[in-house]
């Protein structure tokens, strides 16, 4: 009986051929082959390799809904006034309802038809006498949240479109997370005032210096009966360099805000120190003009993150442009520069996880990766010919194969090689040559019951199909279940390992098969295998 | 070649009871040990800074622990890192959320917090203040926040389970249920055997050893399903023979295999222990040990649990049809 054995050598060749097609741009050392309308790419290394930095934000969603209802607060006081239903108490109840009081249940039913007409995005519920309780419905503050994940990835893509990064990689994550990757960047520290800060810009006039300034919380609260006035906050100064240390009480309300800049810019101050020049856009312009104008003489406070920078005497009128000094560095200019272009982010962001990588450490480790490697692959291969003799060498032309197939498989699938994704190639080296033995041991025994050499490997591929399925796809489990729970370099690992699975079912199962029965073709009288 | 001769007959029945023992034994002591001491969670899981830097040639170990010493870092662990021709060390500051730095003894007033994300920086500059800003650079800075390393111990437990649940249903699904307990018990032997090795050595558990937890595990099963592949054969073929003479049969006939995949294994693992990147070394540790461990377990472990099973469900058909 002679088996048509095309079909299966056009799969085997096929398969290593294409894996061997995507590999040319790591063969000949390119990042990027073009072949007619196909792109081929080398084998994305990881940050671990090549050096770069991991960053996983975590964004204060919750603060999206407070502020919401904060403004909501305002807007519909102002809205109850043309009504002239006024509540006499309105605040954000426990940052989750708006509270509102009012003077009588007339005002109350009155102000509740209202909002229930044109507030509809609150749901309404009375509170003890003559209050209401207003609060965002689900489906707004999962809107609004999500909302705000979205800008600050935005306003994080900016920023780093400024930085200069090459491929950079910024995605979300879950509800609330925000991954970024820089390959390439190396230094850490600069990872929180590039992309950690919340770069809120504000200016508020500071009303009378001996009043609004102190030293300390204390003495300044002591002016004001040892409480804070309503509307009003308590903002540090930096104390660093050439402004004073303390504390300032300001109006919670900014005059104006960094939002209506048009450009930021560092440039340096008259003592020669880095500093940062901004402009209005027009409309902007003219309200700072207003505001510098009946306020000359009085110091106005550039604040960044509720801190206070600086607080120079207004000496004129000031219109579109200005200066923000303090004691900064030139890269701090710099970053700083580039984040108020790139505005700021809708809500405070928390840098969950760091890893950063530098190139040196990612070389060290590809050039000890591929030692192991190598020393592994050539002890097992010698193991094999010793051990299996000519079978061996067919269990060696699967091993060659298989390698090829997992850098293939890398390569096609674009899937990204770490770290442990290399011990994964080393690994499946190991475990990849187990199919072969199975089957050889098989092999082995059924020859020993007296069957001829054909028989015996067809008994023997027969019987150990089923143990090298099972015994893979158990493998596998594991595989899959470690994907799903890694991230980063370790998916690295459980991508290379359930590709070797695969590819060493595939070689050890069809490749050697094909070599057997191409054997048996040539010579139709086998009578010694040397196994 | 062969190690093991053909038609060898070892009698592993015979010694099952005493092996049994000796596994329940050491799994029991080693659980023991785990709870008692605690794993040493690397900052993958307790949250922290680790940061690898590169000092000047003449910068010894003891100059840098005294440098990090007076800087005030609390509890912050110096280590060499094997890194050829260059030297780098790392230094470690576990920590939930702020890391405290210490400025004075006498009074821990003065004492200065800096959170997480910040303390590379401290770390930094303490190390540049010390030897000079030349002499020092960033290799690698690793972060990990509060929350993400409790989500990260969660996710890790979570996830050896659900691979023992997803191999415990596939093989009663491919073999029947009187194969799944045996199977999951030996992987589940090795993973306790080689976290127990971690906890007694105070090696670090960090993302790289739940991932060689879980490559035990399919390896360890890999291990017993090529067992049972020959166990459900041998029922098909030696129909009527005492389960307990097909057993045997069955280990004596996959025993060569066994030894060899191990061995091809043992040694690629080898040669990235020695040869490998510091970084994966314990992972490759790991997994030595549970090689070893696997390949005792996949016949001492897995087998007698099945043949336990099987004759008490024997057993249990006998006696039913006595009544």
């Amino acid at each position: 009986m002679r088996k048509n054995l095309t079909p299966r050598t056009v799969l085997v060749l096929g398969i290593i051929f294409t894996c061997l097609i995507f590999l040319l741009p790591n063969i000949l050392g390119k990042e990027e082959i073009k072949l007619g309308p196909v792109k081929m790419q080398s084998i994305n290394l990881g940050l671990d390799l090549k050096g770069g930095m991991h960053v996983i934000l975590r964004v204060m969603t919750d603060k999206a809904i407070t502020d919401e209802l904060g403004l909501g607060v305002r807007r519909l006081e102002e809205a109850l006034e043309e009504k002239s239903t006024s509540p006499t108490r309105a605040f954000v109840k426990d940052d989750s309802s708006i509270f509102l009081e009012f003077p009588s249940p007339q005002a109350m039913n009155q102000a509740q038809a209202y909002i229930k007409e044109f507030w509809s995005r609150y749901s309404i519920s009375h509170g003890d006498g003559n209050s209401l309780l207003l609060s965002l419905d689900a489906e707004e503050i999962k809107y609004l949240k999500k909302n705000a994940l979205l800008q600050a990835k935005e306003t994080i893509e900016n920023r780093i479109d400024e930085f200069a990064v090459k491929e950079p990689q910024i995605y979300t994550q879950g509800t609330d997370q925000i991954v970024v990757r820089l390959p390439g960047v190396v230094d850490p520290t600069r990872a929180k005032s590039l992309i950690g800060r919340t770069a809120v810009l504000e200016f508020k006039i500071v009303e009378d210096v001996n009043k609004n300034f102190a030293a300390t919380e204390k003495q300044l609260l002591s002016r004001s009966d040892g409480k804070i006035p309503d509307g009003y906050g308590v903002y540090p100064s930096m104390g660093e360099g050439r402004i004073s240390p303390g504390y300032y009480l300001l109006k919670k309300t900014p005059d104006m805000t960094g939002k209506d800049l048009v450009d930021a810019r560092r440039s340096v101050d008259q003592m020669q120190s880095p500093a940062i020049s901004f402009q209005f856009n027009s409309e902007a312009g003219r309200r700072f003009g207003l505001l510098t104008q009946k306020n000359i003489g009085k110091p106005l406070a550039i604040i960044l993150d509720n801190k206070v920078m600086s607080a120079p005497v207004i000496q004129s009128r000031i219109t579109r442009s200005g200066q923000i000094t303090g004691d900064f560095t030139l890269e701090d200019a710099l970053d700083l520069a580039i984040v108020l272009r790139a505005g700021s982010l809708p809500v405070p962001v928390e840098i969950e996880e760091e890893r950063t990588v530098g190139p040196s450490l990612g070389e060290d480790s590809i050039r000890k990766g591929y030692r192991s490697f190598a020393l592994g692959g050539l002890l097992v291969i010698m193991f094999m010919l010793v051990y299996y003799r000519r079978a061996g060498v067919i269990a060696t032309s699967a091993l060659v194969a298989n390698i090829v197939m997992i850098m293939g498989g890398l390569a096609l699938f674009g899937a990204t090689l770490t770290l442990p994704g290399i011990a994964g190639i080393i690994l499946t080296i190991g475990m990849a040559v187990d199919a072969n033995v199975i089957i050889n041991e098989r092999i082995r025994e059924e020859l020993r019951t007296g069957k001829t050499a054909r028989a015996a490997v067809e008994a023997g591929y027969d019987k150990a199909l089923s143990a090298i399925l099972d015994a893979n796809v158990t493998t596998a489990i594991a595989g899959l279940v470690l994907y799903q729970f890694g991230t980063g370099p370790i998916r690295g690992f459980a991508v290379t390992l359930m590709i070797g699975l695969a590819s060493s079912v595939f070689s050890a199962v069809i490749g050697t098969r094909l070599i057997y029965d191409y054997g048996f073709q040539r010579q139709r009288e086998v009578k010694k295998l040397s196994i | 070649m062969q190690i093991i001769k053909p038609g060898t007959s070892i009698n592993f029945i015979g010694v099952m009871k005493i092996m049994g023992v000796i596994s329940s034994v050491v799994v029991l002591v080693s659980l023991a040990i785990i709870f008692a001491k605690g794993f040493n969670y690397g900052i993958d899981f307790a949250g922290g800074v680790e940061m690898r830097l590169e000092f000047d040639k003449n910068i010894t170990i003891a100059q840098v622990r005294k440098a990090v010493k007076s800087g005030g870092l609390k509890g912050a662990q110096v280590m060499t890192f094997v890194v050829e021709g260059r030297n780098v060390m790392s230094v470690k500051v576990k920590g939930e959320q702020r890391v405290i730095q210490k400025i004075s003894e006498a009074d821990p007033s003065k004492d200065k917090s800096t959170d997480l994300p910040d303390v590379a920086k401290v770390i930094l500059t303490q190390m540049q203040n010390s030897f000079g800003e030349d002499k020092v650079s960033i290799v690698s800075t690793d972060m990990v926040g509060p929350r993400v390393g409790k989500d990260l111990r969660q996710k890790g437990l979570f996830s050896i389970l659900f691979a023992m649940l997803g191999i415990l249903a596939y093989i009663a699904f491919r073999f029947n249920f009187r194969y799944s307990p045996g199977a999951v018990l030996a992987l589940a032997h090795d993973v306790i055997i080689v976290s127990c090795i971690f906890v007694v050595m105070q090696k670090e558990i960090s993302l790289s050893i739940i991932a060689a937890l879980l490559t035990i595990a399919g390896y360890s099963v890999n291990d017993t399903v090529v067992i049972f592949d020959r166990i459900r054969e041998g029922h098909m073929s030696h129909r009527g023979k005492p389960i307990n003479e097909i057993v045997n049969r069955s280990l004596n006939e996959t025993l060569s295999r066994t030894i060899l995949t191990s061995t091809t294994t043992l040694i690629v693992l080898l040669g990235i222990y020695f040869l490998g990147s510091a970084i994966i070394k314990d992972f490759a540790f790991a997994m030595i040990i549970g090689v070893l461990v696997g390949t005792y377990s996949s016949i001492f472990v897995a087998t007698p649990v099945y043949l336990f099973l099987e004759n008490y469900t024997l057993n249990r058909r006998m006696r039913g049809r006595k009544k």
